[in-house]
């Protein structure tokens, strides 16, 4: 058996950044959306749909580990609403 | 809406204006902070900066009133121009005879006849539609915009 990997991570949004300081050390197998739910629950985030992850300005697969997005060593998720519907056709 | 009322929220809203974390991650800076204005810049390799606007009076029995100006607290002539689906509107906006943002969360967007059907209502209370959240989604349009 190797040794489990880990990566240090921590989420930001505009209700606050979870854990308030430092990061969560957390096994690189893991998917993203396991840390993404107790941030949601810790800054009493009730509805994130169309909510988008993105790291280092990379949209990450939150039903992906960190190992699968690519992920290492220790960063910031940013986690937040797109842009949403509306708009006007370029051409 | 009471003022107080409005005020309180703006302020308790506005919080993350001061999340060093969150500025520098996102490379906003935070030019303003005083209701009923929020005023934040956004910053990104290879682009001039923008300075977004939001006129948050009446907070949040109406959603804010966004406009996008210079550094120099200039509005811009137009708008970035995004791909196919844009959600900067370069026409002029009838109350305002400026462009516009056409998204949910956006008072021209609502006011608009083209949306009047789509009531803020429908968002107010959503995550995602605080005042972090507007401003998250304007800086999400900027970034995929030239």
């Amino acid at each position: 058996m190797g040794k489990e990997q880990f990566v240090e991570v921590a989420v930001v949004t505009t209700s606050g950044t979870y854990p308030t300081s430092g990061y969560n050390n957390i096994p690189a197998h893991q998917k993203v959306r396991i840390d993404l739910e107790k941030a949601d629950n810790e800054l009493k985030i009730t509805s994130i749909d169309g909510w988008v992850a993105q790291v280092g300005g990379r949209q990450i697969d939150i039903d992906k580990s960190y190992l699968d997005n690519g992920l290492s060593g220790q960063f910031f998720i940013d986690w937040g609403p797109r842009q949403g519907g509306g708009g006007a056709i370029n051409e | 809406m009471n003022r107080d009322l409005s005020e309180a929220l703006f302020k308790d809203q506005t919080k993350f204006c001061s999340d060093t974390t969150l500025l520098l991650v996102r490379s906003w800076r935070v030019v303003s902070a005083s209701y009923p204005s929020l005023e934040v810049e956004f910053f990104a390799d290879g682009r001039f900066p923008i300075r977004v606007k939001l006129l948050c009076d009446e907070w949040d029995e109406l959603p804010p009133s966004i406009d996008l100006l210079d550094q120099n607290d200039v509005p811009l002539p137009r708008f970035p121009q995004g791909q196919g689906h844009s959600v900067f509107n370069n026409s002029a906006h009838p109350r305002t005879q400026r462009p516009f943002l056409c998204i949910p969360g956006v008072r021209e967007y609502h006011e608009h006849s083209s949306h009047i059907g789509d009531s803020w209502d429908n968002y107010k209370s959503k995550s995602g539609y605080d005042l972090g959240g507007i401003l998250t989604r304007v800086w999400s349009a900027w970034k995929n915009s030239q």
